[in-house]
Order: C-alpha cells, then structure tokens, then sequence
C-alpha cells in the first residue's frame, strides 16, 4: 500500500514549480516574489508544489508575532498536490519542508499561510500539521466582476488601479482564517493575538468546503480524500480575473 | 455459444498466453472479483479446452478458493483461438480514458474511500505529474532587520510634479548630501523638509 512515508521532498526551480501550479492550483496563478520552492515527489514524478516568500502584508503581519525581525518570517504562499499522492502526503510533506525551512534558515522563526475560505477551504491540511490558527476574518478581499463573473482579489485591483470599481462589487461569502507554524518554538511566547481552537471555526459557521459552509459533522473530521484537489482545501469552480494574494 | 457454470479446475490455461500479470495487480483483481463478483464469463474453447479470454481472472479465483465459474464456450480452430486470446486483450481496440477520468475517479474514492481506491488499483489511473530534476540546494535568503530605507509614493497634479522637481534641484544645488543614503532624489526632498521645517520651527 503507497505510503505518505515513501514521498520525497526537495527543492525545485521556480520554473517548475510555477508551471506546476498554474495547472494545479485552484487559481492558476502563481505568487511573482515567491522565494523558496518545493517539491513532493512520489517515484520520480513531480506530485506536489509549496511555494514561500515575503508576505504580501507583511508590515502588518509581522505584528502579530512580538519583536520579529524584517526577515524573520516568511509566507507559505501557494501549495498544491496532486491527487496521486497517498494519503497523508500533504501534513508530511509540510512537515518534511518545515524541517528543511529550518535548518537551511535558522533566521526564520515562523511561517504564515492563509486559508481562503470563499473560494477553498478552511485549511484542514493546515491544522492536520501543526499549525496554530489565529484569526478567522470575514473575507472581503476576493469579489466578483458584475460585468464578467470573474473574481478579483483586493491586491491586483489596487496594481490594475482598479480599487474604485473593485469597491463597489460583491464579496465572495466566506472567512479567511490565518494560520501560523512556528520554527522556533520559542517565538510561540511572544503571539500578539490569541491561539484560536480549532473548535471555534464551526462555533462561527467559518467552515469551509470548496467555498461553501460546510455541515458541521464535517467541518472537523479531518478526512483528507477529498481535501486535495491541488490546493490545501478543494476549490469552488471559480477562475481568477487577475493574480490573488492568498493560497 | 454455450454458456454454463462450470468447475474451476477443469479449465486449462493456454500455454501459449502471452498475457502475464504482477502479483500486485492481481492482488487488485482479486479485490475486483471480492467486489464486485465474477460479472464477466470466461471465455473458453470447446476445442481444446483452453482459456481464451479469463486466465488472470481465473488465477485470482482460484486463490481466493472459488471452485465454479461462469463461461461462454467458443468453438474456435487453433489460430482463431490464439487470434481471439490477443485480440479480447488488444488496447488499440479498446478505446482510452479522457481527462474526465480525474473528476470521476476522485468522485469514486471520496465514495468507496481511500483504502478501497488503492487496494482496487483505481489511484494508478490517476494524473501523473512530470519529471522533474531537483535542486541541490535551497537558495540563500535576506537574514536579520529591515534596511532602514523605505520608499514613498505620492499622487501629484502635474503643476505640483513641476514645483517638487524645481525645489529637489534647487535641494541639489545647494551642495553635497551627507548620510548612508545614495539616492539623490531622497537626499534633495530630505534637504527641502529639513528647511520647512526650520523654518517652521
């Protein structure tokens, strides 16, 4: 039976990670300042993608863990896996990439990533790896064009000098919930904000599934067949106008 | 044809079957027919007794113990018999999935599970990802503090545009900058701050 031990994790060029992820992930695009690129191989084959770099917020983000240094963190900005991996492959392979973080950049204290509930998920995988939530946000970020029914997020209407067309659009429903990893277990101690439970997305009705609420027997089961589909959570059927911020 | 059930070890494999199977794959069949049951007949020669089409599937049934099956009987000459073996197993025949397969095969696993997926061998129909060569190395990143230089932008009427390009090369011209930053612009609006403030004050 294929394992989630027998995956290998490794380091890829930008190249090949960005054309992975415009086939895999649910926006099809990619993050431009990503950094660090990694790949989850299964046999030979290139299965999954996890892209890092500065976060795109980052003067405010950076708040959030107390005395962080400029470069103290970084984002996990995309991350996308393909539906031959066995079961398990995407919290190992965070893990095994965490491990890696770790030890190439001792400067790193912790890593930031975003669950995009409005069009994804609630971020299963995230909580399946160690990852600490700590903000669920009504999303308003991500809106759809009347004219088109395409979806913009908030960041490349403000590069297109859209803002003000943006501004008059719908939101997508759904909750953006942030969630945190720390590599240095030290920089835990110096949160800013409160360690949410895991418990309390149901208890706001923020759970997500491709985009919708999901029931709540199945908010938290943690089952992960389904949870793939190239992103951390499955997506809604939903194409991007233009380069989104979140993964 | 003829259809009966009949007793498992009365038939005979064809010694000339060019069809061969992994001990893995037909631990997946096995798991088919566990599933699923016998739904196809085996195809057999009255002739000479020997199967034509069902020699995996008769393999796994006999090691799952199973004593009768279902067979169609085919009254086929030597090569008619060997013609049909190949062509009951030819690809080229047989038509090929299209890129729907994905959406149904995740469909079923969500459906039957992860365990049974796999154990069926449905997970190797699945998309497979590309060859790729990777790094040696992780590429080296920024370490410590912020650079304590930042840019600013600013909406400007094109008359304002005019006075600040005046007044920087005005700035300019008062004589060299002094201090870590190299960028002349910053320096010469530094400078033109520095007097309205002065002046202020």
């Amino acid at each position: 039976m294929a394992s989630a031990k027998d995956i290998h994790v490794a380091p890829i060029s930008a190249s090949n990670a960005n054309s992975f992820m415009k086939k895999l992930h649910y926006s099809g695009k990619v993050v431009p300042n990503s950094q660090v690129h990694i790949g989850v191989f299964w046999g030979d084959r290139l299965e999954g993608v996890m892209q890092f770099g500065p976060s795109l917020c980052k003067k405010g983000t950076i708040q959030v863990v107390r005395d962080t240094k400029w470069h103290g963190f970084i984002e996990l900005n995309r991350m996308a896996f393909g539906e031959r991996l066995p079961r398990n492959s995407e919290s190992r392979a965070i893990s095994v990439a965490m491990r890696m973080m770790r030890k190439k950049y001792p400067h790193l204290e912790w890593v930031v990533s975003f669950a995009d509930g409005a069009q994804c998920g609630d971020g299963t995988i995230y909580r399946a790896s160690g990852f600490v939530l700590t903000d669920i946000r009504v999303s308003d970020s991500l809106r759809i064009n009347p004219d088109t029914g395409q979806v913009m997020h908030a960041i490349a209407a403000h590069h297109q000098k859209r803002r003000g067309e943006f501004n008059k659009w719908k939101a997508l429903d759904g909750y953006q919930l942030r969630y945190i990893y720390f590599l240095n277990p030290e920089a835990k101690k110096r949160l800013t904000v409160p360690i949410i439970p895991f418990s309390r997305i149901d208890e706001m009705g923020a759970g997500m599934y491709r985009g919708k609420p999901k029931r709540v027997k199945q908010a938290m089961d943690g089952g992960h067949p389904s949870q793939r589909q190239g992103s951390t959570d499955p997506h809604a059927p939903i194409t991007l106008e233009a380069n989104d911020a979140t993964g | 044809m003829d259809r009966e059930v009949v007793k498992i070890s009365s038939l005979k494999a064809a010694p000339y079957n060019p069809r061969q199977i992994s001990g893995e794959a037909l631990a997946g069949l096995s798991k088919s027919l566990e599933r699923w049951g016998v739904v196809q007949e085996v195809v057999a020669n009255k002739r000479t007794g020997y199967i034509v089409g069902g020699h995996q599937r008769v393999a796994a049934l006999k090691k799952m113990g199973v004593k009768e099956v279902p067979v169609v009987w085919v009254d086929l000459d030597d090569v008619e018999e060997k013609a049909l073996n190949v062509a009951l197993n030819n690809p080229h025949i047989s038509g090929e999935f299209d890129d729907t397969i994905a959406g149904l095969l995740t469909e079923i696993r969500d459906g039957i599970g992860p365990d049974d997926f796999e154990s069926l061998m449905l997970d190797d129909l699945l998309p497979q990802g590309e060859e790729v060569t990777p790094l040696d190395d992780m590429p080296d990143l920024p370490d410590g503090d912020k650079e304590p230089f930042q840019q600013m932008t600013f909406t400007l009427h094109d008359e304002q545009a005019e006075q600040i390009k005046a007044a920087l090369q005005i700035a300019k011209d008062m004589g060299a900058f002094e201090g870590p930053n190299e960028n002349s612009n910053g320096n010469a609006l530094a400078r033109v701050c520095e007097t309205f403030l002065t002046m202020r004050a």
